[in-house]
C-alpha cells in the first residue's frame, strides 16, 4: 500500500510538473516527424558514375548489358548539377542502381570524388574491356580486393558459376520492415529506455533538493518503497510514448505485450542504474558528466544495428544491444517473443539483483548533499 | 570585469570541486578514443563467414582476403553460429559441393554478397589478375569517421549550454541568484560570467576532440570560428533552459527535448534527400552540423563558414534578444 | 526511551571525530536539549539517532530499538522537524500531511487540526512552494506531528519564526509534553532550551562537556552579579560586579557613594554565560 500512495504521490507531483506535459508533446513530435516526414523507405539507390573510353562495338555491348540486368531500365540524358559545375549525362536507371555515363573522364572523376561514390573508366586493353576504378581512398583493403575479383572472368561466365551456387536457409523468414519502422526500435531504446538514466537521476536530484527525502527516510516506509515508486512514474511514461509512437508507425502489427514487458523492464533495469549513479553526487552538477558519457556509450549498440555484419563482442555486452533487438522482434511479422521474454527476464532479475545496491546506497548518503 | 571573473571563478572552483571540469576535460578524450576504436573496426567491415574448422583451410585462406572469418567445430556448431541475431553466413561442405547456409533472414545484399564471394573461390579467381587497376582521391578519413566526430563536436556545443542551463536553476534553487542581484554586479556582468564557462569548455572540447582523432589538418581558424558561433547556440539555449526552468525536472526534460531538433538535424543533413533539407534551415544546429562537416572534410570556404556563421548566428541572437527581458527577469 | 554509549562518528574517517564518544540517556516523558555551537556534532548525532546516518561506532538505543538494525516500525514512533524545511513544493500543505500520514502503519492524526494548531489552517489548498520560510517550517514542524510521535525529535524548531509564531510553537512543545512525548531538542538557543528543557547537554567539538538540569546549571555555575551603570568623569560606564566576590562588593560599594547611578540590575547568569564558562566557547 505505501508503494502505491507513494507512486500516486509522484503521479500527482509529475502532474504538476512540465517534465510530464514535455514527456507527452515530445512523443507527438516523434510521431509527426515519423509519419511526415521520414519518408516509408529512404532513397536506396546506388549512384555510378562512368566514362565509356570505348569503340562503338564494346560501348553498345556495355549498355545491352545495363538493359539485360534489370526489367526497368529508363535512359534520360539530363545535366547534372555538382556545386557550381553542370555536366551533360546519359542516366541510366534500373531497379538497384543509378548509372550516370559522362561524356569525359575528367568530369567523371569529379563528380565520383565531390559525391563521394564510385567512378570508373571502362576502356578498351588488350582487345577486352578494362576497369580504372576511382574510389576515395579510405576503402579498406578486403572491399578493394572485392572490387577487382569482379573483373577476373567475364561476365557470362560469372553469372553462370553464381547461379550454380547452392544456398541453405535455416527457415527464417527476412524480416521485411521499411525504412521508417526500422528507426522505431531506436526511438524506443533510446526514449523509452535510455533517457531513464538522466531523468531518474534528475528526479532524485530534485527530491534531494527539497530534502523530502530525509523526511521520507524516518517514516515506516522503506527506502526501496521510495525508490520503486520513482522507477513506477518513469515506467508510466515511457510506457505512454512508446505505445503512442509504436502505434502511429506500425498500426496494430505489433507484440503489445512484448513491448509491455520489455519497456517496462529495460525501463526498470536503466533506471537502477540511474539509481546508483546518482547515489554517488550531491547534485546534477556532479553527476552530469558521468551520465552523459554513459549515455553516449550505451547509444553505441545503435551502430551494430544498423551495421549488422559488424557485430563486434564488446558492443554484445552493452546491455542495451539486447534492447534494440528487443524492439526490433516486436514490430517484425513473426518476430521472437521467447526472446523478448528472455531478454525482459534477464533485465528484470538484474534490476532485482542490484536494488538493494541502490537502497544501501541511499540509505548510506542520505545526509549528504539536498 | 574583476566581478565577471569572481562568477566565472566561482564556476569553475564550484565545477573542479564538483569534477565537471575534470569530466569535461575527459569527455573529448574518451569521444576520441571511442571513435579511433570504433571507426577502423565499422570500416573494415564487409561479410561475416563461418566455417568448420580444418574441413577446407585453403577456402578459408582465401576467403579472409574478402570477409571476415569465424571457424566452430563442427555443423551444428555451425548452425547455431549462423542462427544467432548477427548477420554471419556459413559455409560448409554439403556431399562434396560448397554450400552457403543463411538464416533466413539477412539481407538480399548479404545473400548476393556471399554467393559472389564463394563463387570467386569456386573459380580460383584472383584479384591480382583482375582487368582493373585501382586509383583513388587520398582520402584518407572515412565519412562515418567525419560523421561521429562532427556528431560529437555538435554533442560537445550542446553540452556547454547544459551546463548553464543546470547551473543558473541550482543558482535560482539554492538562492545564491538573489545574493548577487544585491551586489554592484550587474545582469549582464552576471549573464556574461555564466556564459564564460558555455564558451571555453566546449571550445577546449572541439580542439581536443579534432586533434585527437587525427584531423590536425583542418583550418584553425574556421575551427575557432565555428566553435565560436556553435558556442553562442549553446549558451543561448542555456540561458533559455536556465531562466525558464524553476527546478531540476524542467531543465531535465529542456535537456530531453533538446535532442530533438538536435538530432533532427544530423538525421535531415544524412538521411533526408534534398527535397526535405528546407524544412531545417531556420535551426542553428543545422548549420553548425554542415559548417563542421565541410570543415572536417578541408573543403569549407570562407564564404560558406561566414554564410553558416550567419545562418546560425541570426536565429540564436533574435531569440536571444526576445529572451533578454526574461532572461534578467528569469534571473530573479 | 534513547540510550547513547561510546558514539563516534568521522566523516573523513582518518580518525578525526565529529562525534567522540559521547554518552547519555534521554528518559521517557523527558525535554531534553541538545545544545551547542555550529559544527559542535548535534545534526550528527542526531541524525545517527534518527538513522539517517549510519551507525559507525558505540551502541545506540532508540525506542527499544538498536539503530544497527533498525526496523521501520521504529519510525512509526518518532517524528523529526527539520531545522531546514522539506516538503514538496509542488503539493498544497494538506497534500503533503495526507501522503506523508498514509506512510506509517499507526493511526495519524487529521491533517487539519494539524495545520490549524500550527496557523496554516487557511492555507491548506495552497501549494507549499508558495510558502514564506516561516509558514514551510511551520508546516514541517506539523508533519512531524502526523503520527503522534511518541519520541519527537525537534532540531531548531523556533528558527526563523516571528516572535508570536515561536511563543505558540513553544506552547505546542509544552502541551505535547504534558501528553506523555519524549523530546530531543537540538539547538544553539539558549533561551528555548532554558525555557522548555528538563535537562540540557552541552556539546562542543564532539564531545559533551555537561549534562544537567538548567536550574541546577544555574545553581552550580552561575554567580549572582549586578549590572550597574553610573556616570564618571561625564562618561557613562557600565560594569557587571559579582555580590560574592569581597573585591567586586568593595568596587559596588564605592561606586554606589561616589557617582550618579544610573541603572542597576541584579542578574542570575544564562544558560549562554554558563556555556561560555563551561566550555570556553561562544555559540557562534
Amino acid at each position: 500500500m505505501k508503494l502505491w500512495h507513494s507512486f500516486l504521490k509522484e503521479l500527482k507531483l509529475g502532474s504538476k510538473s512540465f517534465y510530464f506535459y514535455m514527456e507527452l508533446l515530445m512523443a507527438v513530435i516523434i510521431i509527426v516527424i515519423l509519419t511526415m516526414v521520414v519518408p516509408e523507405n529512404f532513397e536506396s539507390k546506388a549512384n555510378e558514375y562512368i566514362f565509356l573510353d570505348l569503340d562503338s562495338n564494346f560501348e553498345e555491348m556495355f549498355i545491352d548489358s545495363i538493359y539485360a540486368s534489370s526489367d526497368n531500365v529508363t535512359l534520360e540524358e539530363t545535366i547534372l548539377e555538382i556545386g557550381k559545375d553542370e555536366f551533360n549525362v546519359d542516366l541510366y536507371e534500373t531497379d538497384e542502381k543509378r548509372i550516370y555515363i559522362f561524356d569525359n573522364e575528367v568530369d567523371m572523376k569529379k563528380t565520383a570524388e565531390k559525391k563521394k561514390s564510385l567512378g570508373v573508366t571502362i576502356k578498351l586493353q588488350d582487345n577486352g574491356m578494362f576497369f580504372d576504378y576511382y574510389l576515395q581512398g579510405y576503402e579498406s583493403e578486403k572491399f578493394i580486393n572485392i572490387v577487382k575479383s569482379v573483373h577476373v572472368l567475364d561476365a557470362v561466365t560469372m553469372q553462370a558459376e553464381y547461379d550454380k551456387i547452392p544456398v541453405k536457409s535455416l527457415g527464417g523468414t527476412q524480416d521485411v520492415l521499411t525504412d521508417r519502422e526500422n528507426l522505431l526500435p531506436l526511438f524506443l531504446y533510446f526514449n523509452g529506455s535510455l533517457m531513464g538514466l538522466f531523468i531518474i537521476a534528475a528526479y532524485i536530484f530534485l527530491d534531494k533538493g527539497e530534502g523530502v527525502i530525509r523526511a521520507y527516510a524516518i517514516t515506516a516506509s522503506k527506502v526501496s518503497t521510495y525508490l520503486l515508486s520513482k522507477v513506477l512514474l518513469l515506467s508510466v511514461t515511457s510506457l505512454v510514448t512508446s505505445f503512442a509512437v509504436t502505434f502511429a508507425v506500425m498500426g496494430f502489427d505489433f507484440n503489445f505485450l512484448g513491448l509491455f514487458i520489455l519497456v517496462l523492464t529495460s525501463g526498470f533495469f536503466v533506471s537502477i542504474i540511474g539509481l546508483i549513479l546518482s547515489s554517488y553526487y550531491s547534485n546534477i552538477m556532479q553527476s552530469f558528466g558521468v551520465l552523459y558519457i554513459l549515455i553516449i556509450l550505451l547509444s553505441l549498440p545503435a551502430i551494430a544495428y544498423n551495421i549488422p555484419a559488424w557485430n563486434p563482442a564488446w558492443i554484445q555486452a552493452i546491455p542495451t544491444h539486447y534492447m534494440i533487438i528487443g524492439f526490433k522482434e516486436i514490430i517484425i511479422e513473426n518476430g521472437d517473443f521467447m526472446y523478448v521474454a528472455l531478454t525482459s527476464l534477464v533485465f528484470l532479475l538484474m534490476s532485482i539483483a542490484l536494488m538493494p545496491v541502490a537502497t544501501y546506497r541511499f540509505k548510506k548518503t542520505l545526509t549528504v548533499g539536498g | 570585469m574583476k566581478k565577471i571573473i569572481a562568477i566565472f571563478m566561482r564556476d569553475i572552483k564550484s565545477n573542479t570541486r564538483d569534477f565537471i571540469a575534470m569530466y569535461i576535460l575527459l569527455i573529448p578524450f574518451i569521444f576520441g578514443v571511442i571513435i579511433n576504436l570504433l571507426v577502423p573496426s565499422v570500416n573494415e567491415t564487409t561479410l561475416n563467414f563461418a566455417f568448420i574448422e580444418g574441413e577446407n583451410p585453403s577456402q578459408v585462406e582465401y576467403l579472409e582476403n574478402f570477409a571476415k572469418i569465424t571457424l566452430v567445430d563442427d555443423y551444428q556448431a555451425l548452425e547455431e553460429r549462423v542462427n544467432r541475431r548477427d548477420e554471419v553466413v556459413g559455409i560448409f561442405n554439403d556431399d562434396g559441393l560448397y554450400t552457403i547456409l543463411v538464416q533466413g533472414n539477412e539481407s538480399e545484399q548479404t545473400n548476393k554478397f556471399a554467393k559472389a564471394l564463394l563463387m570467386f573461390e569456386q573459380n580460383d579467381v584472383d584479384y591480382k589478375d583482375a582487368n582493373a587497376n585501382i586509383y583513388d582521391f587520398g582520402k584518407t578519413v572515412n565519412p562515418m569517421k567525419s560523421l561521429f566526430v562532427n556528431l560529437l563536436l555538435l554533442m560537445i556545443g550542446v553540452l556547454g549550454g547544459m551546463l548553464i542551463g543546470i547551473n543558473i536553476v541550482e543558482e535560482k534553487v539554492d538562492n545564491t541568484i538573489s545574493a548577487v542581484n544585491v551586489t554592484p554586479i550587474s545582469r549582464v556582468g552576471f549573464i556574461i560570467g555564466k556564459s564564460i564557462i558555455g564558451l571555453i569548455l566546449p571550445i577546449y572540447g572541439s580542439f581536443a576532440l579534432v586533434y585527437l582523432t587525427g584531423f590536425s589538418d583542418i583550418n584553425v581558424l574556421q575551427l575557432i570560428v565555428l566553435s565560436l558561433v556553435g558556442s553562442f547556440v549553446g549558451i543561448v539555449v542555456g540561458f533559455f533552459e536556465g531562466t525558464k526552468n524553476t527546478d531540476i525536472m524542467e531543465v531535465a526534460a529542456s535537456i530531453k527535448a533538446l535532442f530533438i531538433p538536435v538530432f533532427g538535424c544530423v538525421a535531415a543533413i544524412e538521411f533526408l534527400s534534398d527535397k526535405w533539407q528546407w524544412l531545417f534551415y531556420w535551426l542553428p544546429w543545422y548549420w553548425v552540423y554542415k559548417g563542421n562537416g565541410a570543415l572536417l572534410a578541408n573543403e569549407a570556404t570562407w564564404s560558406q563558414i561566414g554564410l553558416y556563421s550567419l545562418f546560425i548566428m541570426i536565429p540564436s541572437v533574435l531569440v536571444f534578444i526576445y529572451l533578454k527581458a526574461g532572461i534578467k527577469k528569469g534571473l530573479e | 526511551m534513547i540510550k547513547v554509549s561510546g558514539l563516534k562518528h568521522s566523516y573523513a574517517k582518518d580518525g578525526t571525530y565529529a562525534v567522540n564518544d559521547i554518552s547519555f540517556e534521554v528518559k521517557k516523558g523527558e525535554v531534553f536539549g541538545f545544545l551547542g555551537p555550529s559544527g559542535a556534532g548535534k545534526s550528527t548525532t542526531q541524525n545517527i539517532l534518527t538513522g539517517l546516518l549510519q551507525l559507525q561506532e558505540g551502541q545506540v538505543e532508540v525506542a527499544g530499538y538498536d539503530v544497527k538494525k533498525i526496523k521501520n516500525n521504529m519510525f512509526n514512533q518518532i517524528g523529526m522537524s527539520f531545522e531546514q524545511s522539506n516538503v514538496y513544493s509542488k503539493l498544497s500543505a494538506k497534500e503533503n500531511l495526507d501522503f506523508y500520514a498514509k506512510l506509517f502503519d499507526v493511526e495519524t492524526r487529521d491533517p487539519m487540526a494539524l495545520l490549524d494548531m500550527v496557523g496554516l489552517k487557511e492555507k491548506a489548498n495552497d501549494k507549499a512552494g508558495s510558502f514564506s520560510k516561516g509558514m514551510k517550517h511551520r508546516l514541517t514542524f506539523a508533519r512531524s506531528l502526523i503520527n503522534n510521535p511518541t519520541l519527537w525529535f525537534l532540531d531548531e524548531p523556533t528558527t526563523g519564526l516571528d516572535p508570536a509564531i515561536a511563543a505558540e510553537i513553544k506552547e505546542i512543545i509544552r502541551e505535547e509534553h504534558k501528553k506523555g512525548a519524549t523530546i530531543f531538542l537540538t539547538t544553539h538557543n539558549m533561551q528555548i532550551a532554558d525555557e522548555l528543557c528538563d535537562r540540557v547537554a552541552f556539546m562542543v567539538d564532539g564531545e559533551i562537556k555537561l549534562i544537567d538540569s538548567p536550574k541546577n546549571l544555574k545553581l552550580q555555575y552561575g554567580d549572582k552579579v549586578v549590572e550597574v551603570e553610573y556616570v564618571k568623569d561625564n562618561e557613562t560606564i557600565k560594569e557587571t560586579l559579582s555580590t560574592i566576590i569581597v573585591e567586586d562588593k568593595a568596587k559596588l560599594k564605592i561606586i554606589i557613594d561616589n557617582y550618579e547611578i544610573l541603572t542597576m540590575h541584579t542578574k542570575e547568569a544564562t544558560l549562554e554565560e554558563i556555556f561560555i564558562t563551561v566550555t570556553g566557547r561562544g555559540l557562534v
